[in-house]
């Protein structure tokens, strides 16, 4: 039915069929991220199911919201928990067209439809596998509330993988869309923007969500008003709500809808955008072969004054950055933590010192705040390698005798990203607060970055720049490195708030020891590397 | 007169304001072997993907096995073996599975796949490591499975980029006694290489193309013989240098 709905022929249901389980093969053994035990090797994907297990497991304990009168509650917060995972996995998606597939698999009978149903059902399967890990602990806790009413596990996960599947096909559809008009280039920025954005908003924040689910709330008052026909979580969460209401005329269309939706888009992904799919991979080929898009070459130049960069290999470090392609993904990177500034600071959280008292609900914010900063550092990780994984090769040749100086210059370029955005923030906050009070949260914000961007590059130092083997997982270090920066970000939160309501004088002395530390992290992060260098190593 | 394999007619090819393909015409018969020649960026990559229907032409013509490249793409698919210059494989699957699954998208029995598997790999030494990981493997043994799969479905026209990078010796030993066997039986192979002297001992035709344009086009010896030159080498480097000139 589903083949003859999206009008593929029985061969190009079977290429398909064949190209995503290649491309599920592909992803369950992934890049090795962890390993237990000598053999036991966990991929990214494989990693990724057991997280969403155990935050689906814990869902229910943090939320309180799995019981059957306050469903619709329940799946509206699982709707913002996974609106964040679809957008991703939207994005996810889109990086077929800049795969190396296309040596691959172009010149094989393969039609553009089925290349692309295949594609579309290899992120449906591995999406609805996440997901089901996710929804598993609640639905199970939901199953005993409800007085072990069987149905309650069954419409609980049929309502969120219908709305997760909803979501990822729109997703999808409207990058895809937005791929015949733009450059696939420019539809990724924004795509990892925008995702960025909202996975973290929705995810990371607790009170965003708690403000999702007042939303529901609100709306729950109308239960069958004209909204609830227009929204989405409505038609996913009626299946559910049907078990203590009914099979109300209302929630029966609803449910309908939500049905509708995810084959119309099923079918419009597939039939309309499969031609869209080889044009603008052809054609991102052509703009490739040409480097179209040439680097921008010493756009940072000018910053160099302003972070003292020392001639030689500093310079060089930071010149890379800026001339490598891969500081777009930077800048895009270095947006989530300003961002995120905003989010909390919009929802008032953050309490003005100077008019009212100390919200009790600050310190969780500063804790989330940390998980903030651990995300800005792992995203500059990951931004960090690109470029510089990619250079490695002439890095090794070049006759560079300390690294730690061609390093700093990178971690300097990094920074010297961040001020344009990082002064946007404080531009947007000041409308909001007083003037000093937003500068030392913005700079707090910057230096707590800075910080975490020194230690992340001695955890990950070896990988980039030498040919080394690693000495272990690299999952096991990226983990190590997240639990130290959780526990050390949420500390220096606490103590800067601590030491903001002492007074001037200890909030001075503060400041003092916070810069301390900095330079200190950097002297050491600097001597560390520049122990690195294959040079100064003895002859074997 | 046999139809030809590959019938070339004024193709064009242009990115933007470059014209990397300039009205090329040029036929091939069944068991020619075509050496295509040419400096980096004379539009020789191009052409192939042109040729192989992942580019399209920007105007002409072409047909390959009897199928028009525009109108007929997936047929002409259906019997064309194209190796890439790059080693572009599935990296997270075996040799067996990426195998199997291009012998699946050419719609081959399991049976024949197995067997083509194996015979392949057993030429190019690869049988041990069918069912290691590629991830692990050097450019030259990811090479050999790349050959394979553009092998596996024994295709009437075979477009071969670079296909001897990385290999060793043997292996590419094997793969000009391969090429040869196919020629004998039949089979068009359109030969894109930089290595001249290999190009020399394996084609029977070389084509020249020099920005976008065919500067030569003539069997081997004859070219030899009319250029007053040993090696194909010395021809390639007069006319190029005669042509930037």
């Amino acid at each position: 039915m589903i083949r003859r709905l999206l009008d593929l022929s029985l061969v190009e249901w079977r290429h398909a069929r064949l190209l995503a389980q290649a491309q599920l093969l592909m992803l369950w053994r992934g890049k090795t991220v962890m390993r237990s035990g000598k053999r036991t090797r966990h991929s990214v994907f494989a990693v990724q199911l057991w997280v969403n297990l155990l935050f689906g497991a814990l869902l229910p304990f943090t939320t309180g919201m799995v019981l059957p009168e306050r469903a619709r509650e329940t799946v509206w917060m699982g709707m913002g928990c996974l609106l964040a995972g679809s957008l991703i996995a939207g994005d996810f998606a889109l990086s077929f067209l800049e795969h190396r597939d296309s040596d691959i698999l172009f010149h094989r009978p393969v039609t553009s439809r089925a290349l692309y149903a295949g594609r579309l059902l290899e992120i449906q399967t591995a999406i609805l596998l996440i997901v089901a890990g996710f929804f598993t602990g609640p639905s199970m806790m939901g199953f005993a509330l409800s007085g072990w009413n069987p149905l309650f596990p069954l419409l609980y996960l049929l309502g969120g993988l219908g709305a997760v599947v909803f979501l990822t096909l729109a997703v999808l559809g409207l990058y895809s869309w937005l791929a015949s008009f733009i450059h696939i280039e420019r539809v990724r920025t924004v795509a990892v923007a925008v995702n960025g954005l909202i996975a973290i908003g929705l995810v990371l924040s607790y009170q965003t969500q708690s403000l999702w689910a007042q939303v529901g709330d609100r709306l729950e008052q109308e239960r069958s008003g004209m909204w609830s026909y227009l929204v989405p979580p409505a038609w996913f969460s009626a299946p559910i709500e049907m078990l203590s209401a009914g099979p109300r005329p209302y929630l029966v269309i609803q449910a309908s809808m939500g049905l509708l939706s995810v084959l119309v888009l099923s079918v419009f992904a597939s039939r309309a955008l499969g031609h869209v799919y080889q044009e603008r991979l052809v054609r991102g080929l052509e703009h490739r072969r040409l480097g179209l898009r040439g680097p921008r070459r010493g756009w940072l130049a000018w910053m160099r004054p302003v972070f003292l960069v020392r001639r030689g290999p500093e310079t060089v470090g930071f010149e890379l950055v800026g001339r490598l392609l891969g500081a777009a993904r930077l800048w895009q990177s270095s947006l989530i933590f300003p961002a995120m500034l905003l989010v909390v600071a919009w929802q008032g959280l953050i309490q003005d010192p100077f008019g009212n008292p100390m919200n009790p609900r600050v310190f969780a914010t500063m804790f989330y705040q940390s998980l903030l900063c651990m995300a800005l550092v792992m995203t500059l990780a990951q931004a960090r390698y690109h470029p510089m994984a990619g250079a490695a090769w002439f890095l090794q040749t070049a006759p560079l005798a300390r690294y730690g100086d061609l390093y700093s210059g990178v971690k300097k370029a990094i920074l010297a990203m961040g001020i344009p955005i990082y002064a946007g923030t404080f531009a947007a906050l000041a409308l909001l607060w007083p003037l000093w009070h937003t500068f030392l949260y913005v700079l707090f914000a910057y230096v707590l970055a800075a910080a975490f961007l020194h230690l992340q590059s001695l955890w990950s130092h070896p990988l980039p720049l030498s040919e080394e083997p690693a000495g272990g997982s690299s999952g096991g270090r990226m983990l190590i490195s997240i639990m130290v920066s959780m526990f050390l970000g949420s500390g220096l939160c606490w103590t800067h708030t601590l030491a903001f309501t002492l007074g001037t004088g200890p909030f001075v002395a503060y400041w003092i020891l916070i810069l301390l530390g900095l330079s200190i992290v950097s002297w050491f992060s600097r001597w560390m590397l520049n122990r690195l260098s294959p040079l100064a190593r003895p002859p074997e | 007169m046999t139809e030809p394999s590959i019938d070339v007619r004024e193709l064009t090819k242009r990115y933007g304001p470059t014209l990397a393909v300039d009205r090329i015409s040029f036929r091939v018969s069944p068991g020619e072997t075509v050496g295509y020649l040419g400096p980096n960026g004379a539009g020789k990559t191009t052409t192939l993907k042109i040729l192989c229907g992942m580019l399209a032409p920007s105007s002409g013509a072409a047909v390959v096995a009897g199928q028009n490249i525009v109108s007929d793409t997936i047929e002409v698919k259906r019997h064309i073996g194209f190796v890439p210059d790059s080693d572009a494989l599935y990296e997270g699957l075996t040799p067996y599975e990426f195998l199997r699954l291009v012998g699946q998208l050419h719609d081959l029995a399991e049976e024949t796949i197995d067997e083509r598997v194996e015979f392949h790999l057993r030429r190019f030494g690869m049988i041990d490591q069918i069912y290691e990981p590629m991830s692990t493997f050097s450019k030259g043994m990811k090479q050999k499975i790349v050959l394979t799969s553009a092998f596996l479905h024994e295709p009437q026209v075979l477009f071969l980029d670079e296909p001897l990078t990385g290999l060793d010796v043997n292996a590419t030993l094997v793969v000009k006694d391969y090429l040869q066997e196919l020629a004998r039986a039949g089979r068009t192979i359109f030969y894109s290489s930089h290595l001249l002297d290999v190009v020399q001992r394996v084609a029977t035709r070389v084509i020249m193309i020099h920005r976008g344009r065919i500067v030569l086009d003539g069997a081997v010896q004859e070219v030899l013989a009319r250029a007053k030159e040993p090696t194909l080498e010395e021809v390639f480097r007069a006319l190029t240098q005669e042509a930037g000139a």
